[in-house]
């Protein structure tokens, strides 16, 4: 229906009538030796895992947020107001409450723990003393929004630390939550510019 | 008529030689087999396999995540029976095996 106001001429792009839904699949992986995957297009994205360089993969979680954290400083000029702004992209944030807290293999890094020891159809050991500063993952979330056609989402975070106090409620009646689960998003200045922090990827076969 | 001649052993004395040892003994039962298979640690992180958990009654550590362990065939069966029957997103009746074997 044309609008009473016109539209704009020439080229329109318009967005999808499409909503994604829900909390994406978490996994991440500690950096060790595996370098990142890139594809036929020049785009790191994904992770793989071998016995010795697992990926984890988080249960369940709740309240999931990707953002980012920037500096704003805006160019002012007293007789007019603000004519600029410069941006500087600091790191992403990708914040959670985790409720599913084993096995403590998982939860070591989240809490900044020791390695852990388990005994086979016994125990898990762990100890919570200094924190390792040297330990930087990659973190990947994908999210199928469609699954009749199996299209989806990923963001894949190429440098990150887990940072700041967690705490585990305990309430009665109800599980236990671990809140304060934060994941920076660093940049990785092994990668191309365009993707020093993190790369996008959509699979969408029948809109792109 | 020829002298007789005197055979004396004029030649120098060969050194005593140690006779060959014996070949190894198998008893049919009771001794067991050497043999070993390489077993890779499949859990994320230290493992350790407790003697009462082994049919040798041998404990087995796997310092890290992919450590691989020569385990005596005996308990081969043993540790691939192991398996994580609570770990998530798979299927109620996913099991997760804490090794695997390398052959050899």
């Amino acid at each position: 229906m044309a609008l009473v106001t016109g539209i704009p001429g020439g080229t329109i792009a318009a967005g999808d009538d499409i909503y994604v839904e829900g909390a994406p699949y978490i996994y991440f992986q500690e950096i060790l030796t595996l370098g990142a995957g890139i594809d036929a297009d020049g785009f790191y994205w994904g992770l793989s895992g071998t016995a010795s360089e697992p990926v984890y993969r988080l249960a369940c979680y709740e309240d999931v947020q990707l953002g980012s954290d920037i500096t704003v400083n805006s160019i002012r000029c007293d007789n007019v107001g603000d004519k600029d702004v410069i941006q500087k992209l600091n790191h992403l944030e990708l914040s959670l409450s985790l409720s599913s807290l084993f096995p403590l293999t998982i939860l070591s890094p989240i809490m900044r723990a020791s390695a852990v020891t388990a005994v086979a159809g016994a125990t898990e050991k762990m100890g919570i003393g200094g924190i390792n500063n040297n330990k930087i993952y990659r973190v990947y979330l994908p999210k199928v929004y469609d699954d009749d056609t199996g299209d989806w989402v990923s963001f894949t975070l190429h440098r990150c630390k887990f940072v700041e106090a967690w705490q585990i409620a305990m309430p009665s009646g109800d599980k236990w939550m671990l809140t304060g689960l934060t994941i920076w998003g660093l940049a990785d200045d092994a990668k191309p510019a365009a993707q020093q922090f993190a790369t996008v990827l959509r699979a969408d076969p029948s809109a792109i | 008529m020829p002298r007789e001649k005197k055979v004396t052993s004029s030649r120098s004395r060969e050194p005593e030689r140690t006779p060959p040892a014996p070949p190894p003994s198998f008893s049919s039962k009771g001794k067991k087999s050497s043999k070993k298979t390489s077993i890779r640690n499949l859990w994320p992180g230290k493992m350790v396999v407790p003697a009462e958990k082994t049919a040798t009654g041998k404990a087995y550590l796997f310092e890290k995540a992919g450590s691989i362990v020569s385990v005596s065939r005996e308990d081969v069966e043993v540790l691939l029976a192991l398996v994580r029957s609570k770990s998530c997103c798979g299927g109620v009746n996913e099991e997760r095996r804490l090794f695997e074997s390398l052959g050899g």
